[in-house]
This record gives C-alpha cells, sequence and structure tokens, in this order.
C-alpha cells in the first residue's frame, strides 16, 4: 500500500505531510505524558521501540502461507505494535519503519511519506487502537469463558483492528490520488478496486496479529496492553485529545472527499451511473484543427535534451571505467 | 536464500554504495535532501500533460548520477520491484481517455496516453533522484546532520537505534527462517498453524534484547543525548552547487525552455 | 573493591537466584566467576551492576550499593556483555567509544582523545570509524571491550567474553585480558581461559557459593568441578582415552 511520490501533487503531500507531523507532535506529548505518570520506565522506552521497529521491518520479510489460496503475504504490524507498545509510541515506531523503507528499498517516495505514514502509521497505530482495540479489550466480552475471554477478545480486536485500518488506510490512498488529480480512473471505480482487495489482506493481517498477540500473552501475559486487570495508569485527558484528532482526521478527509468531488463531479456522476469502461470508450475525435500539432521546435529540443542524456551517460560510464581501473 | 537474508545483502550493499567517495558522496546531507526535494516537488507539480517540459527534467538526474559515479542501470536494477507498480498506476489512462490532443507527424496521441507516459515519467524520475539521494548518502550521516540541524531527538535517536538493529534482527529472522524451512520443505510460507510462534517468539527474544540494550545505556550513564562524532569536511562551494542547481530546477519548470532554445537556434 | 554481605535475591514469582552470598574483591585481583547454567552467575553480576536490587549490602568501590550512589558507581564499573550487539547501539564504533565519557561529562576533545589512546592500546585504531552492523563477531567483541575501557572502569565485569570466537580470536582476547592490569570478573564457562587469566575462582550453584579459592586449586579438583556439573579445563585432563 506504499504510495509513490508519482500519485500525489505536492499540494497533497504537503497537506499529508502536515496531517502526520501534527500526528506525530501529538504522539510525542501523549508519550511524555505518559513518562511522567511512571518515570521508572521512560529510558527504557527508546530500546524497546527500537527494536520493535526492527522487528516489524524484519517481520515483514516472512512470508505467511494463506490457507486455501497457495499464495502468501506479509503483515503491516500496526495493530501488533500497537499492542505491546501502546498507540503513541506503536506510532512513533512505525513512523521509523516507514522512513528507512522509504530511504533503503525507495518504497513509497519521499514526498509520498507524510501520505505513507497516515495511511498505514496512524490508522493503524491509533485509530485502530482507540477504536476497536481498547474498547474490546476492556469490555466484559466472552466472561464466561476460562481465561476470562482474553484470547478471544484479542481475537476480535485485532481483526477488526486490521480490518478498519486498511479500510481506512486504502480508502485515504484513493481519496488522495483523486485529490491529486493524477490518475483519469474514477473515484468509485478505484475505491472499488482497492476496498474489497485491502479487505482481504486485512482480514489476513488481521489473523496473523492475532496468532501473535495470542502466543506473547500466553507466555507473557505483561507484554500486551490491557491484557491484566492492572494495565496503564488511565488518562482522562487522553481520551479528549484522541477525539480532537480523530475528529481533526475525519474534518480532512472530508475536507478532500468534498474537494474532489467539487472538482469532477461529472466523473463521480459518470462512475455512479456506468460501472464499466464500455460505454464511454468511444472516442471523441475532434476536429484536426483544434488538435495541438506537436512543433518542430518542440521536437529539436526533445531531440536535443535526449542527445544530451545520451552523451552524459556515456561521459559518466568511460569515466566510471577509468576511476575503477585506478 | 531466504528473503530476510536477501534484504540483509541489500542493506549492506546499499551501505556500500553510499560509502563512495565522489563530490556527490562528500557533499553536505543537508544539502543535498533539500536538492532532491526541490526536485521531486517540481517534478510532481508538472501538469499531467506537459510531456516535453517533465523529459527535459531528465537532465538532473542523469547528470548527477554521472557526477556521483554511480551508473543508471544501477538504480533500476536495484528499484526493479518497485518500479513496475509506479508504471502500472497510469495504465487505464489510454483507456479511459481517448480524447485525442496533439499529433507526432501524423500520429495521434490521446490525453490518456499522454497522461499515462508523464506518471511513468513522474514515477521513473522521483524514483531516481529518491534512490541517487540514498546511494550517496548513508543514513547515519543524513540523521546526524538532522540532528545539528535541530530534528527532534526522538526522530533520529529512534531511527538510528532501528538501523542498527534491523541487520540483527534480519540475521535473526534469516537463521528462524531457514530453520523453519529445512524441518518444512516444500513450503512456500510460514504455515497458519505456526503464525503466532514464529513472530512471536522472536517478539519476546526481541523484548529481552530490549532490556539489555537498555542496561548497556544505563550503565554508561544515559541521561537522555545521544552523541555524534563530528560531521566530516564538506567540499567548499557544496551548498553553492546546491543553490544553483535549485535554481536551475526551477528555471526549467518556469521558463519556456522550448521557446528559449528555438530563439537561439 | 566489591564486598557481597549476606546478599539474597529471587525474581518475583521464582525460587531464590542468589542466596546468602559473601565474598569480598580486592583491587588488582583477577576473578573468574564459574557455574553451571543458571547456577547465578549474571544474577550475581547484575546485583553488582546495581541493575536489580538484592536484599543484604553490597559494597562496590567504597560505596554502598544505594539508588542514589547507583551513578557514581556506575561510573567506576564497566561491564562487557555476552551480545555485542546489545552493548553497541550507536552507528559506529567511535560513537560507542565516546557515549559513556561524555554522558560523565568530558568534553568532545577529551572523549576523542580517550578513545584514541584505549584503541591504540588494544591495537584496534582501524575500527575507529567502522559501522557496528558491518564487524565481523571477534571484531565486534573487541569493540566492546574497548567501549567498556574507554570508561576508565576501576572494575571490569564480563559475562562470556570468549564465547563464539574462534580460537585465533579467543587467543587476542586471552592475551588482551591479561595485559589490563585493571581489576576483573570474568564470568565464563570457558575454564581454560580461565585458568590462564585469573588468580582467584568463585564456584557458584543454585545461587550459593560453592567454592571460593585460588584459580589453580579449584580448578584442579577434580570431584568438585564435576559435583557442580562442570569438568576439568582441558590442559588439565590429559590425554582423552581413545
Amino acid at each position: 500500500m506504499h504510495m509513490a511520490d508519482a500519485l500525489l501533487s505536492p499540494a497533497v503531500a504537503a497537506g499529508m505531510y502536515a496531517a502526520s507531523a501534527a500526528a506525530a507532535g501529538t504522539a510525542a506529548y501523549m508519550m511524555k505524558k505518559e513518562e511522567k505518570l511512571m518515570p521508572e520506565k521512560v529510558t527504557a522506552k527508546l530500546p524497546e521501540m527500537a527494536v520493535m521497529s526492527a522487528l516489524v521491518f524484519a517481520g515483514q520479510m516472512v512470508n505467511y502461507t494463506i490457507p486455501g489460496t497457495g499464495s502468501s503475504g506479509h503483515i503491516c504490524g500496526g495493530v501488533l505494535l500497537a499492542a505491546i507498545l501502546g498507540p503513541w509510541r506503536a506510532f512513533w515506531s512505525l513512523i521509523a519503519v516507514l522512513v528507512i523503507q522509504c530511504f533503503f528499498f525507495a518504497d513509497g517516495g519521499i514526498m509520498a511519506l507524510g501520505a505513507n505514514i497516515w495511511n498505514m502509521a496512524f490508522y493503524g497505530c491509533v485509530l485502530g487502537y482507540f477504536l476497536i482495540y481498547k474498547n474490546i479489550m476492556k469490555s466484559n466480552m466472552f466472561s464466561s469463558s476460562e481465561d476470562g475471554g482474553l484470547k478471544k477478545k484479542i481475537i476480535l480486536a485485532s481483526l477488526l483492528g486490521c480490518v478498519l485500518s486498511l479500510q481506512c488506510g486504502a480508502f485515504s490512498v484513493v481519496v488522495e490520488t483523486q485529490a491529486s488529480g493524477i490518475t483519469d480512473l474514477p473515484f468509485s471505480a478505484f475505491a472499488m478496486l482497492m476496498q474489497p482487495i485491502h479487505l482481504a489482506i486485512g482480514c489476513i493481517e488481521g489473523a496473523a496479529t492475532a496468532a501473535i498477540l495470542c502466543f506473547v500473552v500466553s507466555a507473557r501475559p505483561e507484554l500486551i496492553r490491557e491484557a491484566s486487570a492492572s494495565s496503564a495508569p488511565s488518562m482522562g485527558m487522553a481520551k479528549k485529545k484522541v477525539f480532537t484528532i480523530l475528529a481533526a482526521a475525519s474534518v480532512f478527509i472530508g475536507g478532500c472527499m468534498a474537494y474532489f468531488a467539487s472538482a469532477n463531479p461529472d466523473g463521480l456522476e459518470w462512475a455512479l451511473g456506468n460501472m464499466g469502461f464500455e460505454e464511454e470508450a468511444a472516442p471523441i475525435e475532434l476536429p484536426i484543427e483544434q488538435v495541438e500539432v506537436i512543433s518542430y521546435d518542440t521536437l529539436v529540443v526533445v531531440l536535443l535534451a535526449a542527445s544530451a542524456i545520451l552523451a552524459l551517460v556515456i561521459i559518466g560510464n568511460v569515466v566510471r571505467k577509468k576511476s575503477a581501473a585506478k | 536464500m531466504n528473503t530476510a537474508e536477501k534484504a540483509a545483502l541489500e542493506i549492506r550493499s546499499m551501505d556500500d554504495l553510499a560509502s563512495g567517495r565522489s563530490y556527490v558522496h562528500r557533499m553536505g546531507s543537508l544539502e543535498k535532501l533539500a536538492i532532491t526535494i526541490a526536485y521531486i516537488l517540481t517534478i510532481m507539480s508538472f501538469d499531467k500533460y506537459d510531456g516535453t517540459g517533465l523529459f527535459l527534467m531528465l537532465l538532473f538526474p542523469v547528470f548527477w548520477y554521472q557526477v556521483a559515479l554511480i551508473s543508471i542501470s544501477t538504480c533500476f536494477y536495484k528499484l526493479r520491484v518497485v518500479l513496475p507498480l509506479v508504471m502500472a498506476v497510469g495504465i487505464f489512462n489510454p483507456i479511459l481517455n481517448r480524447q485525442i490532443c496533439l499529433l507526432i507527424g501524423n500520429i495521434p496521441v490521446s490525453y490518456g496516453f499522454l497522461s499515462m507516459v508523464t506518471l511513468m515519467l513522474k514515477g521513473v524520475m522521483s524514483l531516481m533522484a529518491s534512490f541517487l539521494l540514498v546511494a550517496t548518502t548513508p543514513i547515519d550521516r543524513l540523521c546526524r546532520s538532522l540532528r545539528r540541524a535541530h530534528a527532534p531527538k526522538l526522530f533520529t535517536s529512534l531511527i538510528l537505534r532501528t538501523y542498527r538493529y534491523i541487520s540483527v534482527l534480519l540475521d535473526e529472522t534469516s537463521v528462524m527462517m531457514n530453520a523453519y524451512m529445512l524441518r518444512a520443505p516444500g513450503q512456500k510460507g510460514i504455515a497458519f498453524k505456526a503464525w503466532g510462534s514464529f513472530l512471536g517468539q522472536l517478539i519476546l527474544r526481541s523484548m529481552d534484547r530490549s532490556r539489555e540494550l537498555y542496561e548497556s545505556m544505563e550503565l554508561r550513564g544515559f541521561d537522555g543525548e545521544f552523541y555524534y562524532c563530528k560531521g566530516r569536511a564538506v567540499p567548499k562551494g557544496s551548498r553553492l552547487a546546491a543553490v544553483f542547481t535549485i535554481a536551475l530546477i526551477l528555471i526549467f519548470r518556469f521558463a519556456d525552455i522550448p521557446a528559449l532554445i528555438s530563439s537561439v537556434l | 573493591m566489591l564486598k557481597f554481605e549476606n546478599v539474597s535475591y529471587s525474581y518475583p514469582g521464582s525460587d531464590a537466584a542468589l542466596e546468602n552470598i559473601n565474598f569480598e574483591i580486592k583491587e588488582g585481583e583477577q576473578v573468574g566467576l564459574i557455574g553451571a547454567n543458571g547456577a547465578g552467575k549474571s544474577t550475581l553480576m547484575k546485583a553488582a551492576l546495581g541493575l536489580i536490587t538484592a536484599q543484604g549490602n553490597i559494597t562496590a568501590c567504597g560505596l554502598p550499593m544505594t539508588q542514589s550512589n547507583l551513578p557514581q558507581i556506575r561510573r567506576k564499573l564497566g561491564f562487557v556483555l555476552q551480545n555485542s550487539d546489545n552493548q553497541m547501539f550507536m552507528p559506529t564504533v567511535y560513537e560507542d567509544m565516546i557515549f559513556g565519557p561524555m554522558n560523565y561529562g568530558l568534553s568532545a576533545e577529551e572523549a576523542e582523545k580517550l578513545t584514541d589512546e584505549t584503541l591504540a592500546l588494544l591495537g584496534l585504531s582501524h575500527l575507529k570509524h567502522r559501522h557496528n552492523h558491518k564487524m565481523s563477531g571477534g571484531e565486534k567483541r573487541m569493540a566492546a571491550i574497548a567501549v567498556t575501557l574507554a570508561m576508565k572502569p576501576e572494575l571490569m565485569l564480563m559475562d562470556e567474553p570468549s564465547s563464539s570466537l574462534d580460537p585465533k580470536n579467543r587467543r587476542i582476547l586471552i592475551n588482551t585480558l591479561k595485559k589490563l592490569p585493571v581489576t576483573k570478573i570474568i564470568a565464563s564457562h570457558d575454564l581454560d581461559m580461565i585458568l590462564e587469566i585469573c588468580d582467584r575462582v568463585i564456584l557458584v550453584d543454585c545461587g550459593k557459593i560453592a567454592a571460593d579459592g585460588p584459580a589453580g586449586e579449584i580448578l584442579r579438583n577434580k570431584e568438585l568441578l564435576e559435583a557442580h556439573s562442570l569438568e576439568l579445563p582441558f590442559c588439565l585432563a590429559g590425554p582423552v582415552g581413545v
């Protein structure tokens, strides 16, 4: 789900950077607050975050066989991290993963980083945690089961959390691309393409997250958030902050959608009218006078540039060989 | 070789590329970052039907690759996995928008086709630019420069620590994957039954590792600050070169180069 | 230098890991800490470093082990972890070496000077600007020792320093350790190395001190060693029957 630079216009990229930076700032603030409540653990957290980021990075290299399909996939880790590190630290950890992926594997571009952080880290760690994971884990569901329904709650929370965060992420990709005016693919067609795929991915991610968390909780329950009755001290302020962020997020996304809808009303209508591409397919032939004919000058310039590029490459090769020979 | 081993090798080879000694390698990290961002932003701001202007922008990365003594094919080879995804984005455009927009000689070109080409160009060019930055700037040097430029401490120290432990954990993961595969021949990945325990085990051990790491910091008097070595000497004129390049990028974006050249011709 | 008086410790929810430990280590002593897996060697080291709070009295470098004394005590202790990767978390060897000294208030120039001296002493000057993630196991171990030495410790504690080293690197390590005059406590299963470096051995079993005495005596006592799941060092075992 990594977005590339080419999919975004500068304005949207900058907007997403701003949104992610605001979320990261809030997360850093919340982390400081948490640290004040349990000062003995302050410095221990940085190594934990770093090692868990590295683990998510390495864990993404592990291919899981998906039962019944013969294909395989890997985890992305937002909800998993949030369950272990808590939402805010998890968010920062995943930022570190995304930044390094962007810089090492060119997975997602530098300008798209803001959007990628929002689409993947924010929804998974923050939204998935507060909206789903925390509520389910704190509830009395399945309390008749022998372990107090702990594992069942973990399974449900992981599944719902992953599905929700991936749906939001996929939808954001669609919105961001459309707001950038990059593709001619109509909004709803793009959404119809993305959402079902990511529903499947979300289920798999959820199943993997649930399996991992169940294993960890049976080995060392103290590692999992909200797994024991005496979990981290509750924070009255936190809720308000979260809802502020969520409100800001929905306003932002709503704004993007409204912008898109107003900019391309016919695109939306067209897509709602007919989902196939066939009927629209008849090409509109404009009279030849209205069509721009590429000028001689432009052709010359393009050819000049092409030959300059070729020359540069050849010179570069010669120089490289010479310096290698030394 | 399993995927984790491959990734570890990939990281090592990027490290080797980045430890070169060309002018671009020696330039200040922040200057390079600024050029890259300016370049990619400019690329992104091009209209989706402005193929000529975009094509001229290709001159920049090609030039800088030569100065950095890195062959462009290295970039395409390293990014062979990512490139198709970037290219696939605009694939529907020619089908969706068949309106003719221009003629090259007698060949009609539709808006959809043109936007597909520019989209692919944009994708490839921004990848080329990002790759050049990565291939000439070790991540630790970039983080040190960012820290000196007052980037948040949390951000830089987290990234550096993560970067440090990625290779350690990749090694550990690859050993586990090999151990699994040796006992489960013919399986494509980790079977459903082992989903939880495989990464779960790794999580348990990683948490132990993080505790030991913390103790090691504690024993050496950690009080919240990491100290980095002084930056290496940046060649003279590195900042000037950056300003000049960014200016040139902007000229290419906003001046009508074809008209300029034809007036000269 | 280091004194344990009636020290006991148990991990939450399990049996005692240390039980009534008493010993005193004087300046300049080279002490080997031996014992089977799970005997309590690591716990003992952790208690000496103040990483766990044990019952009883621990005095290190003339100061009683209390929360308020911890910074001063730790400044004088050096700990070489078994896993060098976990010890060195900075990008390069150099940055790892200045980490401790600079946290203790040295200026950048002083720290650099100290680093250069330490590396030269160990003959490792070529490692200064190497990346921590790109070194071999042997190099990492030597660098970890350099990192600890750069803090100018009065007492060095080492956890399995010779594990996973090849014979050549192990030899280099032993020769280096023999050369260093600093007081050392070395926990290891490598009894041959202990015999070469140490003049005193403390044998722990089940959280208690089973024997404490001159290295040559304890390491030659076959019955004692075998009673505590150990064996004679190879160099003393004589030819193995084929």
